[in-house]
């Protein structure tokens, strides 16, 4: 088995590696297309989309600073944002279909039960890092980069004042992004490149 | 990592851009804030966090359904033949970012991938989809294109100018579409090049981008338009028979293209051109 990882392959060439991509992360763009698409046709074409954005964007990737998975996770996250805000719309301010409303807000989208762990280092030491926070500050975080909901509308929902919102995320973002800058073995599970 | 800004302003915008919130205000304000190098560099930093807090809260994956792997895998043998096509395409007309001029290192070095990709691709695919020619992607925009122009190209002298030489009677047009910023020149009747001794470049005028501050190419029966700075459209070669179908690379958007002139320039082609004009096409 080769050491590079599908996206240094995909960049140097490799086209079984473009299909390798799809297959080992269509779920996990599946699922991200799902939580920021206001229904599953858009779902659908955002998909597409993504993939080639990730294959486009794989001589960026760099192991020494993220999992694969994480970067792909970015890079997904990025076009659906950018998609979704092209279309003048947030995921909290649409009708969202066949239920994901609640698998959104549970965290569970009916397919097969994975854990951080299994969506690699970074994951597992970001679950790590967001249980550190207070359960207000988790809250919030996960409203607002998780559900993309927005500041204002986290403000009302919760009842807490703006400012006190944009300081949990702040604080929240801060300490997500330090756990990239850890070394390698700390954490839980494997060195990074696992699970990618 | 870098050094995290004291500023909770930039961190705010930053919180903003990475959910979805912060868009193109928030990125020009946190450009104005740390400098456009350092705002992007912190905002992929910041992108990379959120996403690993996504995939912790994630919980769970659903696999995706097999109709959308079908288009998946339709866009990756897409994507595969297309960079095979730009590969195919770019390759014979000598382009040489090296020279700072129309397409940079980073073309470069994804053009190198784009071939390595179009080698493997042709392993993968059993049956990999032709990808379409310069000329049928000419026809295509022809049949798509409502605002698409055809100027018949001529030599220099029928502008008051001398014949060049290379212009052994130069028939074809520029086919062009402001609405998509494409087009094709289709060429016959001009000398084959040497890439290695000159190159040939296309120039678009644009009645839209007026610049009207090269007085010194304003002369009696020359179209106005020519005091203008053109914008380049990229670097071509001429094959052995004098006929060709070249895309035009316009390296910024056009609004309407009223002149296109093809100059002989150096190997990799210049940012200014002293304009030996070889042919030109005038929109009607």
């Amino acid at each position: 088995m080769s050491k590079d990882s599908i996206l240094q392959r995909v960049a140097s060439g490799d086209a079984n590696a473009v299909r390798e991509c799809a297959d080992q992360y269509g779920g996990l763009v599946w699922s991200l297309a799902r939580r920021w698409s206001p229904t599953r046709a858009d779902a659908e074409d955002a998909v597409q989309d993504v993939f080639v954005s990730v294959w486009r964007n794989a001589g960026r990737f760099d192991p020494t600073i993220s999992q694969e998975t994480t970067f792909i996770a970015m890079i997904a996250r990025r076009r659906l944002i950018d998609r979704m805000r092209k279309a003048g719309r947030r995921p909290d301010e649409v009708a969202l279909d066949e239920g994901s409303a609640q698998a959104r807000a549970d965290g569970r989208a009916g397919g097969s039960g994975v854990g951080a762990a299994e969506m690699g280092e970074d994951a597992a030491r970001a679950e790590a890092a967001m249980r550190e926070l207070s359960e207000e500050q988790q809250r919030v975080l996960r409203l607002s980069i998780v559900h993309g909901v927005s500041h204002e509308k986290i403000a009302a929902s919760t009842g807490l004042p703006l400012g006190t919102v944009k300081t949990h995320i702040r604080r929240g973002l801060i300490k997500l992004r330090g756990i990239l800058a850890e070394p390698e073995g700390v954490g839980v599970g494997a060195g990074k490149g696992a699970g990618s | 990592m870098r050094t995290l800004p004291s500023d909770d302003r930039v961190l705010d915008l930053l919180g903003e851009i990475v959910s979805g919130e912060g868009g193109e205000r928030a990125r020009s304000e946190l450009r104005g804030l740390v400098g456009a190098h350092e705002a992007e560099a912190l905002i992929e930093e910041f992108e990379l966090a959120a996403a690993a807090g996504e995939l912790a809260s994630m919980g769970a994956v659903e696999a995706m359904p097999a109709s959308v792997r079908a288009k998946v895998n339709e866009a990756a043998a897409q994507f595969i033949a297309q960079q095979r096509d730009d590969e195919n395409e770019l390759a014979p007309f000598g382009l040489d970012p090296g020279r700072g001029a129309p397409l940079g290192l980073a073309v470069a070095g994804w053009l190198a991938a784009a071939a390595c990709l179009a080698i493997a691709a042709v392993a993968w695919l059993a049956k990999p989809a032709p990808a379409p020619t310069p000329s049928e992607r000419m026809a295509a925009l022809e049949r798509s294109a409502p605002d698409v122009i055809e100027a018949p190209l001529a030599g220099i002298d029928t502008i008051g100018a001398a014949k060049n030489p290379l212009d052994h009677g130069v028939s074809g047009a520029i086919v062009w579409s402001d609405a998509k910023d494409e087009g094709y020149i289709r060429v016959s009747g001009v000398e084959a090049n040497d890439p290695s001794k000159f190159q040939y470049q296309l120039w678009i005028f644009d009645a839209e981008r007026p610049t009207g501050d090269l007085p010194q190419f304003r002369a009696e029966g020359l179209p106005e338009i020519l005091t203008q700075r053109p914008v380049d459209g990229g670097v071509f070669d001429i094959p052995a028979g004098g006929e060709a179908v070249i895309p035009i690379d316009a390296k910024l958007p056009i609004g309407k293209g009223v002149l296109f002139a093809v100059t002989k320039e150096p190997p990799g082609g210049v940012v200014v051109s002293d304009r030996e004009i070889v042919f030109l096409a005038l929109r009607g």
